[in-house]
């Protein structure tokens, strides 16, 4: 194919020219990448040959030889309730985007990818609620972000492919340092320097994946995904004196710190563990199973330290300080099937018909105490449907793909019963509908 | 330079793309709406809430010295208040209806009027229960000295039980029952009431229509310790049952606490309705002014408790709501028995 494209220089070029796109976390996690991925439950991890195998699996990305650019869109609405009655949690959108580029090294194969999920109504949110509010905490920050992954793969020997990557995400740091002189009682005298220091810092997390392809029938693939723990660091100090307003004649040093740590996001250690199996040809039937180490969970509350240090004021002037409660989180295993059947039209047009089923407990216990961390067990139902046009022209010999598909995600309704009576949520029942639908174009060279 | 055209078709569409984004990013975020709660905290008074503007009393009546001990309840779309007045020196029983729970209309002339010797000349602090269809109310007679039964089938027509259903008799009760509020929990009735003057909460209970069995001690008692906000007085009760959104019902008990003169709400939960749990961060409402006879009903997307201002230069039944607005949504639906 093209001795540009193939060039191991251009693909370190464009690897370097979009790491300063750091991301800030994983939300295809959610609801998956890619349209033919998402027909078929994203029980994908043994077969995905296209630039979704950033995310599903790298050694996917050496299973083809096509360079390959895939453009799409995502949209969810999210129809969770207390009680029988919406949140209002944010629906989410973007465009899913990434570019495959293979080449060889004498005969070992390679291949560079790039993914993205750009979100297109918020690029970042943060939420730091009290612990005692419910909130979707699996839903209601996680999906907002800019997800960025790179890898790179090779297939020494035609029937294995090994890949890896890392993904990028910032860190946010900081704080608001004021120094100066605080009037007392008026204080329009006083006076203040204000310094603020923020920091992004990057964080990065791995992900590793391998094929085997024993046979033409059978594939076999598990990946590996690091953990990710985005925390919210937020600093105020306050340094100086406390005068009198009349001529300055007494100053009282003093001091106020305040240091708010928050897990702003995480994302579990996870290995899947694949197979894919073509009974015929033109089925191809696939199951996944993954194992989530959601059980390192940390609280998503902020741990809020306040100190005051003024000369004849002590600490019982602040509130007092909140425990946070740990969430306690467990591992889950999730368990998930795909098909896809190519029924082909002409020699022009093959269609793709997918369907999948997926069943996600949670890691989240019944919120039975003082804190409120809701999520539910789920059933996830796919409907997929691609197009492949064979021999678009002379430049785009190999098939161009346009899928779509649509997923429902049931969540089993949950009962939350308070063990104390004095408890100010009271009992209530979390339960809810995501819906999901995706379009994608694959264009080969 | 064929083989360029897909890099640069790639970089395009990534710049395109990232355009895109950028020219779209969101407003507020959302997540927060229709928050499930007990009714506990926070309470803040309706008067001071820009989006009733409504600054009360929630009833007036022409000649009345005093209004107090408000029983609402929500029945057929409507709201309907009893409550006690002293008009004339006789303190009786006037009921008020309204349409949006905030503005009562009250009838000029006595639901009930005390007529047996026992009354006294004060019929007072009502407390409503539906029952088999029919309506009981439970009231306060001769400032304590007894509990008193009426019994209506439609809610507008109240027959007084010619004794008592309820008179003080264990040391702790100090020669007084006040206040009662009446539960029912499937076949039993749960009396709960003030005995003495604030010397706690105590229980009766009624099973299928018998007499009322008191428990020998109060549910609550002043906690006598200086430092706290109920040392000498608990009293007062307005107890709500809940069918919650699972199935289990909880008692929510809104009482009076105070020092001295001082008097503000404070809350105790229990699922049984026979042992309460106060809560720890007592009491939940405290106005400026000394308040007593708290009543609690679902309301909106909330709750709305009816209070007793005590002093100040404004007395009466007032109003306080719970998430009726803010970051709760604005209030939507009807009020109703249960969450």
């Amino acid at each position: 194919m093209c001795r540009l494209a193939s060039s191991p220089g251009v693909a370190a070029l464009l690897f370097v020219l979009l790491l300063p796109l750091a991301a800030r976390a994983n939300p295809v996690e959610a609801f998956g990448f890619g349209a033919r991925a998402q027909g078929m439950a994203s029980a994908v991890t043994a077969v995905v040959n296209d630039s979704t195998a950033n995310f599903y699996n790298p050694a996917g990305l050496a299973m083809t030889d096509a360079l390959t650019i895939d453009v799409g869109y995502f949209f969810n609405r999210l129809d969770l309730r207390f009680n029988g009655r919406g949140q209002g949690v944010d629906n989410n959108s973007g465009i899913q985007a990434g570019i495959l580029i293979p080449g060889r090294f004498g005969p070992v194969r390679w291949a560079f990818g790039i993914a993205v999920f750009l979100p297109d109504r918020r690029l970042s949110r943060v939420r730091a609620l009290p612990q005692f509010q419910p909130r979707w905490v699996l839903y209601d920050n996680r999906t907002q972000r800019i997800f960025l992954t790179t890898n790179i793969a090779i297939r020494p020997l035609k029937w294995l492919s090994i890949g890896g990557g890392v993904t990028f995400l910032t860190n946010t740091s900081g704080g608001v340092n004021i120094a100066g002189r605080i009037a007392f009682p008026n204080p329009t005298p006083s006076q203040l320097l204000t310094e603020v220091d923020v920091s992004l810092g990057t964080l990065r997390y791995p992900s590793v994946g391998i094929v085997v392809h024993p046979i033409p029938q059978l594939y076999i693939g598990v990946a590996y995904r690091g953990e990710v723990k985005l925390k919210l660091d937020l600093r105020a100090t306050v340094n100086g004196f406390l005068t009198d307003t009349a001529g300055f004649k007494t100053k009282i040093p003093g001091s106020f710190r305040l240091d708010s740590v928050n897990a702003n996001l995480f994302s579990p250690h996870q290995v899947a563990f694949g197979v894919g199996w073509r009974p015929i040809p033109r089925l191809l039937w696939t199951v996944d199973v993954t194992w989530l180490n959601w059980s390192r969970y940390p609280a998503s509350t902020a741990d809020v330290e306040v100190s005051l240090n003024v000369a004849g004021l002590g600490d019982g002037l602040l509130p007092p300080k909140v425990t946070v409660l740990p969430p306690r989180f467990h591992d889950i295993v999730t368990v998930r099937t795909g098909l896809e059947y190519e029924l082909r039209v002409n020699r022009y047009i093959d269609l793709l018909f997918r369907a999948g089923y997926a069943y996600e407990p949670t890691p989240a216990p019944v919120q039975n105490g003082d804190t409120n961390y809701v999520d539910n067990e789920k059933h996830q139902i796919t409907l997929g449907l691609g197009i492949d046009i064979n021999n678009f022209s002379t430049i785009m010999t190999k098939p161009m793909s346009f899928d779509i598909a649509f997923q429902l995600y049931q969540l089993v309704s949950r009962d939350h019963r308070k063990v104390d009576p004095t408890d100010i949520v009271g009992d209530y029942r979390s339960s809810g509908r995501m819906y999901t639908f995706s379009i994608s174009g694959s264009f080969r060279f | 330079m064929k083989a360029e055209r897909p890099i640069v078709f790639a970089f395009a569409c990534a710049l395109a793309l990232v355009g895109v984004v950028c020219g779209k990013l969101g407003g507020k975020g959302g997540g927060d709406d229709n928050l499930p709660t007990s009714g506990i905290i926070p309470f803040s008074e309706i008067e001071q809430d820009e989006t009733f503007r409504f600054t009360g009393p929630a009833v007036t009546l022409e000649g009345a010295t005093q209004i107090g001990g408000a029983a609402v309840l929500a029945v057929d779309g409507r709201y309907r208040m009893w409550f006690a007045a002293t008009r004339d020196g006789e303190t009786a029983i006037y009921v008020a209806t309204s349409d949006d729970g905030l503005r009562f209309v009250a009838e000029p002339t006595p639901l009930l009027r005390p007529s047996a010797d026992w009354h006294g000349t004060s019929l007072a602090a009502p407390s409503i229960v539906r029952r088999s269809g029919g309506f009981e109310l439970y009231l306060e007679a001769n400032d304590g000295t007894a509990i008193a039964r009426a019994s209506s089938l439609d809610g507008t027509a109240f027959v007084l039980e010619p004794a008592p259903v309820l008179s003080p008799g264990l040391d702790w009760e100090e020669g007084r029952v006040a206040s009662p509020s009446a539960v029912l929990d499937g076949e039993r009735l749960l009396l709960f009431y003030e005995g003495g003057q604030g010397k706690g909460i105590g229980l009766a209970l009624s099973e299928g229509g018998a007499a009322f069995v008191k428990s020998p001690q109060p549910l609550l008692a002043p906690s006598g310790d200086e430092g706290r906000w109920d040392t000498t007085f608990i009293g007062t009760p307005r107890v709500i049952r809940v069918v919650q959104v699972t199935g289990r019902p909880i008692f929510r008990l809104y009482f009076a606490g105070g020092k001295d003169a001082r008097r503000s709400i404070g809350y105790a939960g229990s699922f049984d309705g026979l042992q309460f749990s106060p809560f720890v961060e007592n009491p939940i409402f405290v106005p400026r002014e000394n308040v007593i006879e708290p009543c609690v009903i679902p309301f909106q997307s909330g709750f709305m408790m009816y209070f007793n201002r005590i002093s100040g230069s404004r007395t009466g039944i007032f109003l306080a709501g719970h998430r009726l607005r803010g970051p709760y949504g604005p209030a939507e639906s009807d009020a109703s028995d249960g969450d």
